[in-house]
């Protein structure tokens, strides 16, 4: 029981309900923001060192016990993404201090975003299904509200589509929780994983068509192939800053919730078809973002189309674990966090140095930029490293993330969408070649300029730039991390022992009378054995690549 | 029963789905009241309410039980009655303030995001004027009718 748990889910939210009663005071307002934030920030890195060192912790709210009461899990994979979402949040958030107008804030945009940062943080703690839907409304109605602030004729428009694709998913997920609970019984996670364990023949097959519905919602929240139509006409509208939060964290709330659910939690017989559903998307998602994100010529809408291409990365990392074994599953994993963990740095970073150069320029047309490499090589700069990132240049954080998936992809044999990982890599370079190109080189048209100061917004821009350097150069530890969190992920057996107690999960019973196979792997005495291998093989693939 | 409230689970899901097709802002909003009412029943269906009768209610010092519903999914569907109940009203408040806006409550005949007027885009860089604020002056300024019947006072007395 640690009820510390709560603190990423309450101090936001109890921050947001009291700077609403100070929304005529802006310094005051921003001031609580920020140490609000920088104090949550502390609490989940230190979190992350704490279930690094101690294993899974849990609290059980209200003091109802696990299977009947809700539950909150802190695993390794959770507390990454805490620390993800705090630290973007709270740089996206010091960004906003130039950016975000008298009116937006009149209108409670900081209260908006700490309410925002809440239910993100919620849903990825929560261990229980509707729960997790409870979290995806706060976190969604939040986000409408911030799409709004303004009020402009085209950002009404668009939130309005936004709003009804969401709630037609919302509608669904209530549908498809309503499934599961008719077959299974109880909606905690863990015991779902216990339960669906013993699943065969028609009651398996209803999880499985009740888990297809859940993958449509899920698609939807990540922008996944059939679904991502939503993303490149609503995200252009976020008022700058937030839009570094926006781009950066809640399609990957919808990764991180794939991952959690379809690999941690649906066990019933038949569940590979999520995974080999998945790989077949991912090839789509991957080529079909790319391709849009070459005919357009709006920068905020590159940016928004490059968003879908990269899910498609961490799409095809969920896809590779259907493959049986256990160690390439491992790494597939371990490849993915690494990549969402990548992902959201520099996705938000992107955008932010796309707003710094939109202030300067006036405009978030290319052919109407130009000429910036002069006027402020520092924004240069920032922009050159996260470009070169995010198309997977050595030595920054987007080399080591590809270079893991690309690497477990061959081992798998998954030849195909591998063919197609790379292809669309060479056009993300091309991308911010022509980014480049418009916005830093040629003729600067400066009589539109507007004379609005930036140099303040370099600076958290420029902790995300370190970051994924940082994260890049030293990668070793961080995948090391990935992949004991990936363990947790892929073997059931610590997260359901957290949550249900000792001796709750049926299958270590059956291996161990098994004797080892490759099912063994699942075994309590097992495990560390097949991730000290695991984090050997990254660690070559990784030493060959430097 | 239990084919009962399938049938009607699958005609809200089936009209919800026509209605959002419809060109009409209040039609789409009234598809997913649909919807979750579909998705509300489909849960109570869940609990069992088709097979047993009876409330979850225990007496003090009952020792006989007879066949109970579930008491979780009523629970549930509170919560998301509430959730959708909120969506629904910020919908409808989004979709009048288009019709305002644009003078249209059909979605197609709303423009693209690419080829909208270019000033728009860059609301976000200067102030804009608040819609409320602008409206709050207009009301402060327009010369005040007097409706209540009760005699107007004014600075003189």
């Amino acid at each position: 029981m640690n009820t510390h748990l709560i603190i990423p889910i309450l101090v936001p939210l109890f921050t947001a309900m009291v700077l609403t009663f100070f929304s005529r005071q802006p310094v005051l307002q921003r001031a609580m923001s920020l140490a609000s934030a920088l104090g949550v920030l502390g609490y989940v890195l230190w979190l992350l060192f704490y279930v690094d060192q101690h294993g899974i912790q849990t609290m059980a709210v209200g003091g109802w016990e696990a299977p009947w009461g809700i539950v909150f899990v802190a695993d390794r994979l959770a507390a990454i993404m805490l620390c993800l979402t705090m630290g973007v949040g709270t740089v996206a958030m010091i960004y906003t201090f130039w950016t975000v107008t008298r009116v937006q804030q009149q209108y409670f945009f900081y209260p908006l975003m700490h309410v925002l940062m809440g239910g993100v943080n919620w849903s990825f703690l929560t261990g229980d299904l509707f729960n997790l839907f409870v979290s995806y409304e706060v976190m969604l109605i939040s986000s409408y509200a911030m799409m709004m602030a303004g009020a402009s004729r085209q950002q009404l428009r668009q939130t309005f589509k936004y709003i009804v694709i969401n709630a037609i998913g919302s509608s669904l997920f209530v549908a498809a929780i309503g499934l599961i609970y008719a077959t299974v019984g109880t909606l905690n996670m863990a015991d779902i994983a216990v339960q669906t364990t013993q699943l065969t023949g028609q009651r398996a097959a209803m999880v499985t068509a009740a888990s297809i519905m859940l993958l449509v919602v899920f698609s939807i929240k990540s922008g996944a192939f059939p679904l991502f139509f939503w993303l490149p006409d609503s995200y252009p509208i976020v008022p700058s800053g937030v839009i570094g939060f926006f781009a950066g964290m809640l399609t990957k709330v919808g990764v991180y919730s794939l991952l959690r659910v379809f690999i941690t939690v649906f066990q019933q017989e038949g569940g590979e078809l999520i995974v080999q559903i998945l790989l077949v998307l991912s090839g789509f998602t991957m080529l079909l973002g790319v391709l849009g994100a070459m005919c357009q010529w709006d920068i905020r809408r590159i940016l928004s189309w490059h968003i879908i291409s990269q899910v498609g990365y961490m799409l095809m990392g969920i896809g590779f674990t259907g493959h049986v074994d256990p160690l390439i599953v491992n790494m597939a994993i371990a490849g993915t966090i690494f990549y969402v963990a990548h992902n959201i740095i520099v996705k938000s970073c992107l955008f932010l140095v796309g707003g710094i150069a939109e202030r300067i320029t006036g405009t978030q047309e290319l052919k109407k930029m130009g000429g910036l490499l002069n006027v402020a090589p520092g924004v240069a700069g920032l922009f050159l490293v996260a470009g070169l990132s995010i198309a997977g240049i050595p030595p920054f954080t987007g080399f080591a993330g590809k270079f893991t998936l690309i690497g477990v992809g061959f081992s798998g044999g998954y030849f195909l969408v591998v063919a197609v990982a790379i292809i669309t890599s060479f056009f993300t370079l091309y991308s911010m070649m022509k980014i480049w190109t418009y916005v830093f080189w040629g003729k600067a048209h400066e009589s539109q300029w507007q004379p609005l100061s930036y140099r303040g917004m370099m600076a958290p821009t420029a902790v995300l730039v370190l970051a994924t350097t940082a994260f890049g150069v030293f990668a070793q530890p961080f995948i090391d991390l990935a992949s004991k969190a990936a363990t947790d992920v892929r073997d059931p057996n610590n997260y359901v022992t957290a949550v249900l107690g000792q001796g709750a999960w049926p299958v270590v019973a059956e291996a161990k009378s098994d004797e080892a196979d490759a099912v063994a792997a699942d075994d309590v005495e097992q495990s560390p054995d097949a991730e000290r291998r695991a984090v050997a093989v990254v660690a070559n693939l990784t030493r060959e690549a430097h | 029963m239990e084919l009962m409230m399938a049938t009607i689970v699958a005609l809200l899901f089936a009209g919800g789905t026509y209605m959002i097709l419809r060109p009409n802002f209040i039609r789409i909003v009234m598809g997913l009241g649909l919807y979750s009412n579909g998705a509300n029943l489909l849960l109570i269906t869940s609990g069992g309410y088709a097979r047993a009768n009876d409330a979850p209610f225990v007496a003090e010092g009952q020792t006989q039980f007879s066949a109970m519903m579930d008491p979780l999914p009523p629970d549930i569907i509170l919560t998301a009655i509430v959730i959708s109940f909120a969506v629904g009203a910020l919908l409808l408040t989004i979709s009048y303030r288009v019709y305002l806006d644009h003078g249209t409550d059909n979605p197609e005949q709303l423009p693209n995001l690419d080829e909208d007027e270019g000033d728009q885009k860059l609301q976000h860089l200067t102030p804009v004027p608040n819609v409320f604020e602008e409206l709050s002056r207009q009301c402060a300024d327009a010369p005040r009718e007097n409706v209540s019947g009760l005699p107007v006072r004014t600075a003189h007395g």
